[in-house]
This record gives C-alpha cells, structure tokens and sequence, in this order.
C-alpha cells in the first residue's frame, strides 16, 4: 500500500514538474551567451573509412552594439596556414570576407553561406551559429517524451520550423537534460530523413558556472558515413577584443 | 527397382520435386553487372573501392525532351531533380537545377546555387549566359540547343535496377512535361529484366509445344508427349529449385536455362520411349519392353546423360558468375532429366495399360528408308566422307581466328528498343552515355600533377568518341577564374590546397569528394564516352589509357583505368579465354565418359568426332559471317557438347550388333537404319525447342538460337554420316564381349 502511494506521489510530482516542449527550449535559451569568444578549434575530418585529417583553427567572436563578427584563422595544415575568414552580421545582413594568402588578396564573398559547410566539416555554419541556442521563436516545439539517463530527467523535444521559416532541415529532435538544460545530442532531419546527428561530449562551465559552453562537439552525416569531431580549447568568454581584429589588414597578418 | 516398386519411385520423384520445388519461390531475375563480372577482377576491384571513395555507382542518364530556357521548364527540372533524389537507392543526382555557380561579380566572389529561389526571365537569360560559357555544364547538362537538360542519377550498384528504373521514370514522368529518354545501366537492365520475365514463360510454352509436336510425330500417342514433358517437367522444377535453394539468380544468359534442360532433357525419353513401343509391337510383353528399354537403351542414355551434363558442367569452370551457375544448373537438370527418363517413366509404364494402338517407332517409313539408303551408301563412301570431314574441320579451322567479341550492352537490344535508342539519343546531344573512369594516386595539391590531368582531358576530349571530361583540375580551373578572373591552376601547393579549402567552404563538401578523397591523394577523373561496339571501345580505352600513361604518369604515383565499359571488356577476355578451357575440358570429359562407359578408348575417341566437327562448324561459321562472340554464343560450344552428344546411340547399337556377331558393315548399316530414326526426331525435338529462343527480345541469344540451329543439324549430320565412317574405319569389332549394362 505504502509503495502504491509513495508511486502516485511520485507520479504526480513528475505531472507537476513536466514542462512543455516550449518550456524546454525556452529554459536552453535562457542561458546566457558571451559577448565575446576567443579560443582555438581543432577540428577531426573522420571519413568513412576512418582516414582522419586535422585542421586547426583560431577563432574570434564579438557581440556590440547589435553587430555579431567573427574572424577565423587556419593555424593547420601547413598548406592552408594564414588563410582567414571574417563575418560580419549586422540587422540581417552578412559581409563575408576571405583572405588567400597564395593569391595575397582579400576577397568579399556573395551569396548566402548558412547552408554550407563550415570550414569544410560536417557542421554548416548554420550549425555553428546555433550551438549557442537556435532561434526558438522560429520553432514550434513538442515534448515527445522523456527518458531517464543515468538519474538524470531527459526531455526529447521535437522543433519543427514554422511555415515561412528558412531552415536548413525539416525538422530536430533534442535530447535536453533537466540538470543542465543543455542539449547532449540532436537530432537533424532533412526531407523527413535523418540526415545528420550531433553529439555534446563535453559541456563545461566557465565564469563560475555562469556559462554552460560544449567543448567537445561530434557532428555525424549519417547519409555519407563523415563526421567531424571539434574541440574548442583555451576558450576565453566575455575578454575584451580589439575591434582591429575584425579588419582586412588582421586577416593579411600572419 | 522402377518395375518392382513402381509406387516406391513415384513416390521419391514426388517427395524430391516438391522438396525442390519449394526452392522455386527463392529464383529471382538479376542482370546486374555483378553478374555478369568475376569479383575477383582487379577492375572489378579498383571500381568497388572508387565507388566508396567518390560515391556514385552505376550511371542512368535521364534526357528531358523540350526547351530548356524558360523558367517554367527550370522549375520544372528542379522538382524533377528533388524528386529523383528522393527515389531509396538513389546516390546522387546531378542537373542544372543542383549546379553551382562561381564567379567573379563586381569585386565580389559569388558563391551560390545556379538556380536561385525565384526564377524570372532575366534570370534564365543570366543563367544560360553562364552555363554556355562554363565547359563543366555546357554540353554536358543540357544540350548545346537548349533542347535537352539532363539529370544525371548515381544508383547503388546492389539495388533493384527494374524498380530504380521505373521509380526514376515515374518521377520524372510526374514532373517534366515533356519527353523523358531513360538511357544508362538501370535503364538497360530493368529492360533486360522485363523482356526476361515476358521471354521465359513464352519461350517455355512455345518449346513445349514444338517439342510436344515432334513427339506427337513421332509417337503419334497422348503418351508419347505427356511422358517425355513429364520427364521434362521433373528436370525444370529440379534445377530451377535448386537454382532458388542456393540463392543463384537468373540474368539474361541464364534465361534459356528452361530451353536449354527442356531440350536436352527430352530427348533421353524419347529414346525409352522408342525402343519401349519397338519391343511392344515386336511382341514383347510390358514388363520385358520396359526392362529392355532401360537396359539396353538406357546405357545410351546414361552415356548421353553424362556427356551432356559433363559438357554443361564445364562451364562451371568460368569466371562468369552468372554462366557458372547456369552452367551447373543445367547439369543438375540434365541428370534431373535422366533420372526421371530412366526411372520415373519406366515405372510409370509399368503401372499403365498397353495402349490400345501399338505403333513401332521404329517402323519402316520415308525416314527408316532414307536411312537404309544412307546407311548403304556411307559403306562405299567410308574414305571419301572421311576425307570430306577432314576438309570441313580444316576450311573452319581457318575462320576461327577471325571471330570478334562484343560484350557492348547495347548490342543486345533490337534497334528499336526504348533504351537503345535513348543511348544513342544522350550518345548525340550530350557527347555520350557511358564513361571510362581513370584512378589517380599522387599528391594532387601539386600544381604539375593537376596541370598534367588537365592536358590528359584536353588531348583526350579531341577524340571524337569522347564527350567531356570531369576532374578536380576543372573545378580548381573554375575557381581559379573566379578568384582570379582568369583560368588557370595555382602555381604552389599553398594556393592549390586553399582553393580546395574555399570550394570546400562554399558548398556541400560532397561535391567536392566526387573528384578527390579529403586528403587529396587519389583523385578520379571522369571520360564521357559514346557506346561503341567492344572492338571500337577497346581501342580507344586503349588510347585512353595510353594518354594517362604518357601524360600523368610521370607526375603520379600510379594511374589506373577502370569503370563498367573496362569491366565488360575485361570479362570479354576471360570469357574468350574461359571458352576454350571449358570446351576442351567438355571435349576430354565426353571422350572419358564414353571410353569408360563403352570400354574402347578408341570408341572414345571416335565418339567425339561430330562433337569436334560440330564446335569447328559454329565457330567457323561465327568467324566466316561475322557473328560476334558474346555473352550469350560464347556458350555455344559447351552446349553443343551437351546437346550434341546423342550420336552416342549410334555406337551403343553399332557395338550391340557388333556382339551379336555381326560383321562391321552390317552393323554399320544397322545402326544408321535403327537409331538414325531416332536420332533423327531427337535432333528435330532439341533443335525445334531451341527455336524457341529465336524469339527472344535479346539479339544474341535470337543469334544463339540460330546457331543452335546450325548445331543440332550438323551434329545429327556428323553423327549419320563421319560417325558411321570413323566407326566403320577404326572400330571392326567389339574389344569386349560384355558392355555395361546397368544403367
């Protein structure tokens, strides 16, 4: 009798403490995100066979006065060393810049990038740009269930883009679990199909726990059999940037 | 055994048929070129692995038929595209519609789709004037005219080709509103697969029905045509479920499996059958015709049995997957067939009644007359005919090495058949329907190595059977006019390696994976070809792949050439080389079988003399007219040997009358006069049932059917007039009191 009863308490404390799809994604945007970033990413090509190549970049962030930048840096391979990429986002605009240093010139780049890849992984720059939370107003997002990790209580929402809504894929399922509200894995579907998974190995706090940031990220193409493992390493959050990072004449410097 | 325990065999051929019957819902069709290309061919080889490299697998090439230019028809290409992408088992799809678009536009690199989100007239004028400027779209994914665009479909080589195919047109069909020409593997092979599921149920039934008249002729009974299609029946259900049990499937080649068991298989009964009625009408009671028939003609059989299922066995030594299996196939039915003639029929006319109407096969009539008067002549003409013979074999001896082999797809195909001519169409408006792929291993961000993959496709692309050619160096070319303004390659590995990576950023790195691997280390560089006969494509692979040699060669590692077309070529020389091992191995083994069974190998010897005339006269024939050796002749020989050895009951009665003490001439003239008759009806039942194939929807099978033709008379010629000869010359007497008798 005690264990009915202590079961039906139990029961209805998780119906009080369920939320809603909406309420999830709404607690994972909740997070706070840093004004700025500056770190280095290595990045792990894995192909099918498993030949892995390595490539090594620095990057730099900045979010002011409603302008987002980014410049990135290839440190490896040799053969690409110096070459740079900068963004730059402003009310819905993007200036995209590149830097070859074989042909020492800059060039601006059209067209949009969003859907492509980003530095040639299995991450699109879309992927990237969401890491810190997708735009969740463009969702609509429905508790499919939750399951029980390790103790842990894990909310497996399905976000589906809102009609109108530009998104790279149809539809993402999102593991998010209750301790962290950090997303540990997620589901990417394309056409209805699952098209790509991505894995949260490693999420770290930094600023005293103000910032919950994924440090070790897998992003697999399950249609083509490539992944790519990225780490973000030697990360500083919210440091002051010089705003002469962001320049033609930063790119050119070695 | 069958006399004694008639329902005991009944029984057991019950139990077997439906024991192997039960495997007949496993047979499936498959042409693929799986089937048709040993594994183990190192082209075969390189192809698997730069299909996991680069993606992509078999090719079907989609023309859509009208104007291209406008910005409905675009629209139209691009949902058509999404929706072939959308077929399971597709890899990849490429059309105007997916293309990328690079260039240079007032100080900015563009980087984009071709096609964008809206298209208006402005934008399709803009569009067309990039395109025809951009030779790795121009010619290539819609027609200099603007008549044809094409949808290029990469399928999984393993999937259902007859499903990919009709879902391909299906989804093209539902959104491009005009013409749609399917050409390419998929396209080729599902058509193969639907004329082979119509070809063998009407090939079978019109078999049957020639084979169930020449019996009709023969025996003039209801009997006399149930007994030998039972038999028949039997050896079909046997082989064929055996073929399902393990798993074989049957591709175009294979397709006259039916045929060919259902003829040989007749035949054995028939000569039972024979001497059954024979003895009967001669007196003899049921059970003494019976046990004579399976006696004294079932060694006969048994030899012919052997021979046949020996000569199809061989085949089982080719490198050919699918004639492997079919070559083992119909031996099983072969001996399927014998046991049934030798067993099952007998018991079952153990259990019938005697006919009301007794008529002796062997009566004498127009053909027992034109044999006695055969056999009379060939007594003063031994010499001559044997000289005769010598002179046949030495003028076809002659022709032989002129005999060409074609394994080209195409060449199976009536000219008005749908793919055929969709090939020839892609062949004309977009410079080719096939390709030659070359593998190259070397350090591929260097600028010598790409400079020198550039020139291969230059010299090459001059070649009026080429079409285009696709490489890494085309696309590093483009980009390079983009970054640059002008065409060009890089001129450090630095440069080279940061266009990669640009391209890479720019797009799906997908893209970029058909060309070269992520490590720049083995590249693959793709030749459009026409369909060309084998002769004409071995000669300009072997153009290609000297161009690779002398061109990239001394910049790589190593350059190799494969692709479907080389693969086909490739399994044309071992089929060329397989021919031989199996037609020797066929002969000696029909030479052993006969000289164990008969206990002379001089008979043995003898025995194979209008088999060897017979397989010299086919590929006489073959090299004189100009009939080329392909997939489906190149079984001609075994399957002559196979078919051809009833000339066998001609030595068994030769031998039986020599013991009865008769002298050689008298048995001669015995022999021609008795088992001619019979031979004669055999030759007439195995070659009517191989008429069947004649109307076949694949030319060298009708081709086969034809010299199949040929065969089956020169063998029963062979077999009546130098077989009597050899014998009369180099067999006086029976060196053995006593022949084998069990059968």
């Amino acid at each position: 009798m005690r264990k009915v009863l202590t079961a039906a308490l139990l029961f209805s404390a998780s119906l009080a403490l369920a939320l809603s799809g909406e309420e999830v994604m709404q607690k994972v945007d909740a997070h706070p995100s840093p004004s700025s970033m500056q770190g280095t990413m290595v990045m792990q090509l894995i192909g099918k066979q498993g030949k892995v190549l390595t490539r090594e970049i620095q990057v730099w962030s900045k979010k002011a006065d409603g302008e987002e930048r980014m410049l990135i840096k290839f440190v490896a391979p040799a053969d690409v060393k110096g070459t740079a990429f900068l963004t730059i986002k402003k009310d819905g605009k993007e200036e995209m810049k590149l830097y070859l240093p074989a042909l020492k010139r800059v060039r601006r780049i059209a067209g949009s990038q969003k859907k492509g890849s980003f530095m040639g992984s299995d991450f699109s720059y879309d992927d990237i740009s969401n890491l810190s939370g997708m735009k969740i107003e463009d969702y609509t997002h429905e508790l499919l269930r939750t399951e029980n990790q390790g103790g842990v209580e894990v909310y497996v929402v399905e976000s589906t883009p809102k009609p109108g809504v530009d998104s790279s894929y149809s539809k993402q399922i999102v593991w998010v679990p209750a301790d962290t509200f950090v997303p540990t894995r997620i589901e990417f579907y394309k056409k209805g199909k699952l098209y790509k998974v991505l894995t949260n190995r490693e999420v770290k706090p930094f600023a005293d726990g103000k910032y919950l940031i994924p440090t070790l990220l897998e992003m697999e193409n399950v249609q083509s059999g490539h992944k790519t493992v990225l780490e973000q390493k030697d990360l500083q959050l919210d440091v002051p940037i010089d705003d002469a990072v962001f320049t033609e004449r930063f790119m050119k410097k070695r | 055994m069958a006399i004694r325990h008639p329902w005991r065999v009944i029984g057991l051929f019950l139990v077997l048929s439906a024991a192997f019957g039960a495997g007949l819902r496993g047979l499936e069709l498959d042409n693929s070129p799986e089937s048709l290309v040993p594994p183990d061919l190192p082209a075969k080889l390189l192809l698997d692995q730069a299909r996991e490299t680069f993606g992509g697998g078999e090719m079907e090439l989609a023309a859509l038929e009208g104007e291209v230019w406008t910005p409905e028809a675009l629209e139209r290409l691009r949902a058509a595209t999404d929706a072939v992408a959308a077929v399971e088992g597709v890899q990849r799809v490429t059309s105007l519609a997916n293309a990328k678009r690079m260039e240079e536009d007032d100080g900015f690199l563009l980087v984009e789709d071709l096609l964008p989100e809206t298209l208006g007239e402005a934008d399709v004028a803009d569009i067309r004037a990039y395109v025809e400027g951009h030779p790795l779209y121009a010619g290539r994914l819609v027609s200099a005219d603007g008549r044809y665009a094409a949808v290029i479909v990469e399928v999984d080589p393993a999937a259902d080709m007859k499903r990919l195919n009709r879902e391909i047109g299906a989804a093209l069909g539902a959104t491009w509103d005009g013409p749609v020409h399917l050409a390419g593997t998929p396209a080729l092979s599902g058509y193969i697969l639907d004329t082979m599921a119509r070809d063998i149920p009407r090939q079978l039934l019109l078999a049957i029905g020639i084979i169930g008249l020449v019996f009709f002729v023969n025996f003039r009974s209801q009997r006399g045509v149930l007994l030998p299609l039972l038999t028949v029946l039997v050896a079909l259900v046997w082989a064929l479920g055996l073929g399902g049990w393990l798993g074989f499937k049957l591709g175009m080649i294979s397709s006259i499996l039916p045929v060919v068991v259902l003829a040989v298989g007749s035949s054995f009964t028939l000569h039972v059958l024979n001497r059954f009625y024979h003895e009967l009408a001669a007196g003899a009671s049921r059970r003494e015709s019976v046990l004579l028939a399976t006696r004294e003609t079932g060694l006969g059989v048994l030899v012919s049995a052997l021979a046949a299922g020996a000569g199809l066995a061989a085949l089982f030594t080719s490198s050919i997957p699918q004639i492997k299996s079919f070559g083992l196939l119909a031996a099983f039915g072969v001996l399927a067939a014998f046991l049934a003639s030798s067993l099952l029929v007998p018991s079952i006319l153990v259990l019938l009644k005697n006919p009301r109407r007794i008529m002796d096969p062997e009566r004498p009539d127009a053909i027992s007359r034109a044999m006695r008067g055969l056999g009379g002549w060939l007594l003063g003409a031994r010499k001559g005919v044997l000289v005769a013979a010598l002179l046949f074999l030495g003028a076809m001896l002659v022709f032989i090495p002129r005999i060409q082999a074609e394994t080209s797809f195409l060449s199976y195909f009536p000219k008005a058949a749908a793919p055929r001519q969709a090939t020839e169409l892609v062949d004309r408006v977009f410079g080719g329907s096939d390709n030659v792929i070359l593998i190259v291993d070397g350090e591929l961000k260097d600028p010598a190595l790409l400079g020198a993959i550039y020139r291969f496709e230059q010299k090459v692309q001059a070649y009026p059977e080429v079409g285009s050619a696709a490489s890494i160096a085309d696309v590093i070319r483009e980009l390079h006019k983009a970054l640059t303004g002008a065409y060009g390659l890089p001129d450090s590995r630095e440069g080279v390696a940061q266009e990669i990576l640009l391209y890479q950023m720019s797009g799906d790195p997908e893209d970029l994976a058909q060309f070269m691997d992520e490590a720049a280390t083995t590249a693959q560089v793709t030749v459009q070809v026409r369909s060309l006969p084998s002769g004409a494509m071995q000669d300009l692979v072997d153009r290609i792949q000297a161009d690779a040699e002398a061109i990239i060669g001394p910049h790589a590692s190593a350059v190799n050439t494969t692709g479907s077309t080389v693969l086909m070529l490739e399994t044309m020389r071992l089929i060329l080389h397989d021919q031989y091992v199996s037609l020797g191995l066929a002969l000696v083994l029909v030479a052993f079988f006969n000289a164990w069974l008969l206990r002379s190998w001089i008979v043995g010897l003898v025995s194979i003399v209008p088999l060897v005339l017979t397989v010299s006269g086919q590929f006489g024939l073959m090299g004189l007219f100009g009939i080329p050796l392909d997939t489906a002749t190149a079984l001609i020989g075994a399957i002559a040997i196979g078919v051809g050895d009833y000339s066998v009951h001609i030595i068994v009665r030769y031998l039986e009358e020599l013991r009865k003490g008769r002298s050689s001439a008298e048995a001669a003239r015995a022999s021609v006069y008795v088992s001619g008759r019979a031979v004669f009806f055999t030759a007439l039942a195995i070659g009517g049932g191989f008429m069947a194939l004649l109307f076949s929807g694949f030319a060298p099978i009708q081709t086969f059917a034809k010299l199949m033709g040929f065969t089956v008379s020169a063998t029963a010629l062979f077999a009546l007039t130098a077989l009597p000869a050899a014998l009369l010359v180099y067999v006086q007497k029976d060196r053995k009191q006593e022949v084998v008798q069990d059968a």
